[in-house]
């Protein structure tokens, strides 16, 4: 089923979206290209397709369709859970999610999304977390958030930073889900777990800025003769390309720093670290950095499905709704994706601890915001929602659509550390054109 | 004749119905139990027959049916579609409905002269009601919506009325107890528990928390009992715990642990022991109200969501995941 509404073209959002991308491209061509490059198409969309952003919402553990995006209240896999009208004609959301109910005629969700992944960890999410690859044998390919850092990047910008509202609870830490290969470290993720801000931004008291400069230009010129019979070597320029970020993380230290923001702003998002986060990940967005993601854990929801989702996701529909407002209401939601996604989704069958086991077979993911079409509710899932009923959706395709909302060519091809070329996506995937702008 | 002896105590009849049994009463002087099922409907089972089985007998609720009471012929029963529902037992008819809370409601519970009704809601508020007339008579606040420093919506899921129905106790996910006084809903004391506190060091959710009470005969102390806190992950198994407290102090006299998560509990009217029934991986635990020990344990069989013990404390029943027990306590 898909339902749509009416295009929102027209609206004040792309009035004003129009004069912050002016804005944008004046400042950041820094009077190289100045406004004349909105005259060369190629250089405007190069220009454009950098400003393109990406926030991941990644429900550690595996939300539940049931409690939240696919209700099925009344049948025997419902649950307790009431289901609401939202914004969307004949489309009903669990009574656990009343904001984003209020809103969603501005996103796109997928209810039919499948992928044969049911695990936390291990080769199937690992696979998962590149699109389900399975068309590399047993070439390993990166992650979406790498490959989006690494195609959003922006110079002076960290290219890919990770949140987490608690610490990963298995061993391999964030290699579980994010992994940069042979794109090269800089795109792995910084990751920021159980705080605000990463470690060690701020000078020590002792050292001024000036002081740091000038000791960072010392350095740098030290090692402009080191290299200058290495030129080719990558480690080499790796190394001193991390230098080079981290004093750019420094510089923006203050975006990690929500005090900055009105009171009525910081309200909204709520006093959870997940919306605290979420409050960082707007502002550094805002700043341009390509691609942040937000984890909210725990959702492995084996015994008390209910009562952890009684709990959780009241706090995602706010966390969610509000960042979403806020986005709209600053002109960024046009240029910024957020992406809801997770391992997997949670079992029809409600177990003996009142739990919902992992279910990959069908379960829903949702996309807003830039380069999507906003009310479309695409798929379905039968009556009890133990299958897909209409319009199956991969990772794969999920992926693509990903890429090609946000201008990205999800068949660009990458050469890999062997000379392999690898597609973003594999051969002949088609993205879900039906949520596409 | 001789008193119950506990170590033959023994599961002598099983009704087994698909689903979860949630909430229980037991006609006085009877053997028929009244039981809410996850299915919304209301049950009837008669364990005197030789063959018991359940029998659907109302539907109306829109969702679990999450506590029951009897007020002579009508049984009163709560859902987590916030209402009360009103049922004529002899007529087999509703007699009145009351959209009675905000949220899902936890609990319901009759004070001893059937005469006033307590439930208790995600809305963060404990109400009492005429029981005949279905007027509410009060609403008792003290709790905050959300648990504190974690921002997730708070919930209330015990409740109990003491024995002499001059107060009423519930505990919220932060692990706060308040007892209020029936008459003037005044707030009578006020304690924590923060050996059941809901989140864990690391901030995840847990299960742990204050999943039911019971006031002891004398009405001067109370006993909770749940899961304490413990692990980084929102895990079922133990350890289960029940402290006792003078709820007036909100010193704590009494601590003993055991495997599984207690979901119910029922203190023996003469202190011969307090019953406390587990929701997952442990055993029924008899434990001495006089002094921390576990008197006999017996595995339960099923995760339990409640229970109902007869007048003479020689038989009760256990009603869960998928089934509904007879124990018997023979002397």
């Amino acid at each position: 089923m898909n339902k749509q509404l009416p295009s929102t073209c027209g609206a004040p959002e792309h009035s004003l979206n129009r004069r912050a991308f002016l804005g944008g491209v004046g400042g950041l061509a820094g009077g190289v290209a100045g406004l004349d490059a909105l005259g060369n198409p190629l250089l405007a969309n190069q220009l454009e397709k950098r400003h393109k952003r990406v926030i991941l919402l990644w429900m550690a553990g595996g939300l539940s369709q049931f409690e939240s995006w696919d209700p099925k209240p009344g049948r025997r896999t419902g649950g307790p859970f009431r289901a609401i009208q939202t914004s969307v004609p004949g489309y009903r959301m669990s009574e656990l999610m009343p904001m984003m109910a209020s809103r969603v005629h501005k996103s796109a969700v997928i209810r039919s999304f499948s992928s044969p992944n049911t695990g936390h960890t291990g080769a199937s999410v690992f696979a998962l977390m590149s699109g389900d690859r399975q068309d590399t044998g047993t070439l390993r390919t990166p992650s979406l958030g790498c490959l989006l850092g690494r195609e959003l990047s922006q110079p002076g910008l960290p290219d890919h930073v990770s949140f987490w509202n608690a610490t990963w609870p298995f061993s391999g830490g964030d290699k579980q889900l994010d992994f940069a290969l042979f794109l090269g470290a800089r795109y792995e993720a910084i990751n920021i777990a159980g705080k605000l801000a990463p470690d060690g931004i701020q000078l020590p008291a002792s050292l001024t800025d000036g002081d740091h400069r000038a000791r960072e230009a010392l350095r740098e010129q030290l090692a402009a003769r080191f290299q200058e019979n290495r030129s080719g070597n990558a480690t080499v320029a790796s190394h001193g390309g991390s230098y080079q970020r981290v004093r750019g993380i420094m510089d923006i230290a203050s975006l990690f720093d929500i005090s900055r923001e009105p009171l009525r702003i910081r309200e909204r998002y709520g006093h959870s670290l997940f919306g605290q986060q979420a409050l960082v990940a707007r502002r550094l967005v805002e700043a341009g950095v390509p691609f942040v993601r937000l984890t909210d854990g725990w959702w492995d929801s084996h015994g008390e499905n209910f009562e952890i989702h009684a709990s959780k996701v009241p706090t995602l529909d706010r966390v969610m709704s509000a960042l979403l407002e806020d986005l709209e209401q600053r002109g960024l939601l046009q240029d910024t994706l957020v992406v809801t996604f997770a391992e997997m989704g949670r079992t029809p069958q409600i177990n003996a601890q009142r739990g919902r086991d992992h279910w990959g077979a069908c379960w829903s993911v949702t996309l807003t915001g830039c380069g999507i079409k906003p009310g479309v509710i695409h798929g379905s899932t039968n009556a009890d929602g133990t299958a897909v009923a209409t319009d199956r959706v991969t990772a794969a395709q999920f992926f693509a659509t990903i890429f090609q909302a946000v201008g990205i060519d999800h068949q660009k091809e990458y050469i890999s550390a062997d000379g392999r070329p690898i597609r973003l996506t594999p051969y002949n995937t088609e993205p879900v054109r039906a949520v596409l702008a | 004749m001789p008193p119950p002896n506990l170590d033959r105590v023994k599961i002598s009849k099983t009704v087994t119905q698909p689903g979860d049994f949630l909430s229980a009463v037991r006609e006085p002087n009877s053997e028929r139990l009244w039981l809410g099922h996850s299915d919304s409907k209301i049950y009837s089972i008669d364990f005197a027959q030789e063959k018991p089985a359940a029998t659907a007998v109302f539907e109306g609720h829109e969702g679990y049916v999450s506590g029951l009471g009897l007020i002579d012929n009508t049984l009163v029963s709560a859902g987590w579609d916030r209402k009360l529902i009103w049922w004529d037992l002899q007529d087999r008819r509703v007699v009145r409905t009351v959209e009675a809370h905000d949220r899902w409601i936890r609990r319901l519970a009759v004070n001893s002269t059937r005469t006033m009704i307590a439930t208790v809601s995600d809305d963060m508020t404990c109400k009492l009601w005429d029981a005949k007339s279905g007027r509410l008579i009060r609403r008792l606040t003290g709790f905050d919506e959300r648990v504190p420093k974690y921002d997730n919506p708070n919930k209330i899921f015990s409740l109990a009325i003491s024995p002499d129905g001059r107060h009423v106790a519930a505990a919220d996910d932060a692990a706060r107890v308040v007892v209020w006084e029936a008459e003037s809903g005044r707030e009578a004391a006020r304690f924590e528990a923060p050996s059941y506190l809901g989140i864990s060091q690391g901030g995840y959710l847990s299960a742990s928390r204050i999943c039911c009470m019971a006031f002891s005969p004398d009405g001067k102390s109370l006993a909770l009992a749940g899961k304490e806190r413990a692990g980084e992950l929102f895990v079922i198994a133990g350890p289960g715990l029940v402290q006792i407290f003078d709820w007036q102090t909100g010193r704590k006299s009494y601590e003993q642990k055991a495997s599984g998560q207690f979901e119910s509990i029922y203190w023996h009217p003469h202190s011969s022991w307090i019953l406390v029934a587990p929701f997952a991986n442990g055993p029924l635990c008899f434990l001495d109200p006089a002094k921390p020990r576990v008197m006999k344990e017996s595995p339960a069989t099923i995760p339990t969501y409640d229970l109902a013990v007869n007048e003479a404390g020689d038989a009760f029943y256990t009603v869960g995941s998928g089934k509904a027990l007879k124990w018997e306590i023979p002397a």
